[in-house]
């Protein structure tokens, strides 16, 4: 999962900084490159939180089962990671079912114009931006305006601002913002539970589709 | 046992909220996230609770595994909120909506299970309009609980000052069926408020004590809510008593089926006769997408005039966004002709909506309005406002600065107005009414109260209104009942073939017969065989404000029928079979509800009427 995400990120990359695209269409692809590394930067923070949380994790009581599974013997926990896992699938068929941002990233681009993939990239930008506004609130790191001149303290917070260039041993930093940079203000994803059920459903992210009558 | 919350439920059409006063006198109102199923595999949180039902295949509810964070109903019994939605409208034939409107459709049983509508289920996995209000009430109490649970509360502390709204236009009988709903839910004694008055609240609360430098003595507010699916007009007038400001809600019109969604509906109508006349056809998926695109369009366009066109590309279902994806786009000249012009036209005082033409044989649905154009509905409601506040001395002092005349018709023209609903986030569409109103007004200006949160004002304001009945203090609108009420007598005269006979109406209760009061019939009896079960026809209206108890009026078109009353008496001792004089007596109480009761006075039973559920 990780890695598919990584290695879609890279070529998105790739192409944005390679290839000759209009400039709407490279913004477009410049907000999916970042919904991407937030996929990616959550995976890790659930994978975190998961890890704080273990040692209370046994004392969770079993989730109520619903009715028809109720009388059936318990399946054996999943795997803590199953969790957070599924959490970001989850996440992702959102993304799809919205803005159908699966179905984009797996087509092959190539043969299409600027014209075509300007059209559809409205799909995943309406769709997708829904999503990130529902399961974020987002603020740019830094509050004024790129190109400006900061100075940084010593003591300055590495995860907040990543230095690039010639950078000396000792302080102070001085430098031009090149990208704001975004935090999440506010994070409300959706959540998935533990079950007994069979962990195949957890494992997709849009169903095939079949017209009836 | 003490009562520590303030609770306002918006119980709406097409979204619900929930909302929490602090019991304080300081401290806002505000929303409580409601968690709902964003999936069959996960749940998350949103502010609104989308008030439908969907039915899901057994298929789907044996591979689901989202849970809500409480002990919830099993899936059978349907799923509610945002992805009930999604869901549900890929699969009309299996989604609950509007469930609201069919409490108050005269046509319809609502205890019946009969939604979906036209669906081909089953009676046994439909649901009945006052089903489909308990279960969003119960999800909405369970958020409540679940919310306090997560403050650190205990468990079972939940006892608070409710207060659910319904629209001003719902008759007593949908009052009813909500108050017994929330009941159902576990909400307990609610309290029952008028939406209008409680984006008033809202509006008083918000301004910060400031309110009072807004308005004047003389005022009259005009509380215009459009909501999704629904429109409704209030009219609140502003005194003066001792050097006190009051507040007096003096009209309020019909329940019109006509809101933002046909908006966006209409839009996607006429980009889609635009698109297969360039010879591309959209299947319904499309339609559907086309629709919701629409919406977003029409946001924003209205939000920036510098905005030509918004562009839309409406994607196929298939996997591959490149074969079929359809672009076009919504062009602000589309927006105006269908948006401003077809639902807001300059229309003059003297043009009133379409009357519906009545087929002898209808299928009958809900009662969607026949004619959109807001403009007409809204001229015909401030007409019948004039009518309405004319019949009592008290209404007509209250109104007579504001009665203007023009093109033959008399009517009120406010001289403030308080938008609500989600519709008027749009600026051009508020600006649409006040120049209607302006130039109604003769051209005197119409000033626009500030409103701060157009989805979720009713909610906070049932809030604020429920904190103010806990507290015992703070202002509040005089309201009484929206409607005054008669029961139906059949005068006595020789038959004739062919002639009914003509049918005189009764008031036992009058227009704006306030919480907490009593009326008593007086010098009417009737008389009533014991052990058998007796009807009476029951109406309303919202247009006579004259009539006191015991009028005789003629049963003509200012009265609708809202539905039938019977009691049975049970035989009296050693007097079975016997008739014996009652009186009838009406009581609003203080949860906002109507009830009836004959009276035997000489051994002071009595007994409640009860509504007979409508529908044939």
């Amino acid at each position: 999962m990780e890695l598919l995400l990584t290695i879609l990120s890279l070529v998105l990359a790739k192409v944005l900084l390679f290839l000759p695209l209009e400039p709407r269409v490279f913004q477009l692809l410049q907000v999916l490159l970042v919904v991407l590394l937030g996929v990616l930067v959550l995976l890790k923070l659930l994978q975190w939180r998961r890890k704080e949380a273990r040692p209370e994790a046994k004392e969770i009581p079993a989730q109520k089962p619903l009715e028809s599974a109720k009388s059936a013997p318990l399946a054996a926990a999943p795997a803590p990671d199953a969790l957070v896992e599924a959490g970001v699938v989850q996440f992702l068929a959102r993304l799809q079912e919205k803005g159908r941002l699966v179905d984009f990233l797996m087509d092959d681009i190539t043969p299409y114009s600027n014209e075509q993939v300007g059209v559809v990239s409205r799909v995943v930008h309406q769709g997708c931006r829904e999503v990130l506004r529902g399961a974020f609130d987002i603020e740019p790191v830094h509050s004024g305006q790129e190109r400006d001149a900061v100075v940084l303290a010593g003591d300055f917070d590495a995860a907040t601002f990543r230095l690039v260039g010639k950078v000396p041993d000792q302080p102070p930093y001085k430098g031009t913002v090149l990208h704001r940079g975004w935090k999440a203000t506010r994070i409300s994803l959706p959540r998935v539970t533990e079950t007994t059920r069979d962990s195949a459903a957890r494992k997709i992210i849009a169903p095939a589709e079949v017209e009836v009558g | 046992m003490e009562k520590r919350y303030a609770v306002g439920i918006d119980l709406g059409t097409s979204n619900s909220a929930l909302a929490l006063a602090p019991a304080g006198p300081e401290g806002r109102a505000e929303v409580l996230p409601v968690p709902q199923l964003f999936s069959f595999q996960s749940v998350g949180e949103l502010d609104m609770l989308p008030s439908v039902l969907y039915l899901p295949l057994e298929n789907e509810i044996r591979s689901a595994a989202a849970s809500l964070p409480w002990d919830g109903e099993p899936l059978q019994s349907g799923l509610v909120g945002q992805f009930a939605r999604e869901q549900g409208a890929l699969m009309p034939d299996r989604l609950v909506a509007s469930a609201k409107s069919w409490l108050c459709n005269p046509h319809v049983n609502p205890e019946e299970p009969v939604l979906p509508w036209n669906s081909d289920l089953e009676a046994g996995q439909k649901a009945s309009p006052f089903q489909a209000s308990v279960r969003y009430l119960r999800h909405l109490r369970q958020a409540f609980e679940h919310a306090l649970e997560l403050r650190g509360e205990p468990a079972g502390s939940m006892t608070g000052e409710i207060v659910v709204t319904v629209p001003a236009s719902f008759d007593d009988v949908a009052r009813a069926l909500t108050h017994r709903a929330a009941q159902a839910a576990g909400w307990g004694e609610v309290t029952l408020l008028e939406e209008q008055q409680a984006a008033f609240y809202y509006w008083i609360a918000q301004s910060g004590g400031k309110w009072r430098d807004q308005v004047r003595p003389g005022d009259l507010v005009l509380i215009c809510d459009v909501g999704g699916g629904t429109a409704d007009f209030s009219l609140v007038a502003v005194s003066e008593q001792a050097g006190v400001l009051q507040l007096e809600r003096v009209s309020v019109g019909d329940h019109i089926l006509l809101g933002g969604d046909n908006m966006d509906l209409a839009l996607a109508y006429t980009l889609r006769a635009e698109l297969e006349g360039g010879g591309q056809k959209i299947d319904n998926w499309q339609f559907l997408s086309l629709i919701h695109s629409c919406r977003i369009g029409k946001e924003a366009l209205f939000a920036d005039s510098a905005l030509s066109a918004f562009p839309i590309a409406v994607p196929s279902r298939s996997a591959s966004l490149f074969a079929g994806t359809v672009s076009t786009s919504l062009r602000r000249d589309i927006l105006d002709s269908v948006v401003l012009n077809g639902f807001l036209p300059r229309t003059g005082i003297d043009e009133h909506p379409a009357r519906r033409r009545h087929l002898g044989l209808k299928e009958f649905g809900l009662d969607y309005a026949a004619d959109p154009a807001l403009s007409k509905h809204l001229a015909f409601f401030l007409a019948r406002s004039f009518k309405n506040t004319q019949a009592t001395e008290n209404l007509s002092g209250l109104v007579a600065r504001q009665v203007r005349e023009a093109q033959g018709v008399q009517f009120i023209c406010p001289t403030a107005i308080l938008f609500n609903g989600g519709v008027f986030k749009a600026a051009p569409l508020r600006e649409r009414i006040l120049e209607l109103l302006t130039d109604w007004n003769g051209g005197a200006a119409v000033v626009e109260l500030p409103e701060t949160d157009f989805d979720l004002a009713v909610a906070k304001g049932a809030a604020v209104y429920a904190r103010t009945r806990l507290m015992g203090e703070g202002i509040r609108i005089k309201a009484g009942t929206a409607r005054s009420y008669y029961i139906g007598l059949e005068s006595s005269m020789p038959a004739v073939p062919g002639i009914m006979p003509p049918l005189k109406a009764i008031c036992v209760v009058p227009q704006g017969m306030e919480e907490g009061s009593e009326e008593s019939l007086p010098g009417q009896d009737f008389g009533l065989i014991t052990g058998e079960l007796v009807e009476f026809r029951f109406f309303s209206s919202t247009v006579r404000a004259g009539d006191r108890v015991g009028d005789l009026i003629d049963a003509d078109e200012d009265l609708e029928e809202t539905a039938s009353l019977q009691v049975a008496l049970p035989p009296l001792e050693g007097r079975e079979g016997a008739m014996i004089p009652v009186t009838l007596h009406s009581v609003v109480t203080e949860l906002g509800t109507l009830e009836l009761w004959m009276r035997h006075e000489p051994s002071g039973r009595q007994w409640k009427l009860e509504f007979n559920v409508r529908g044939e």
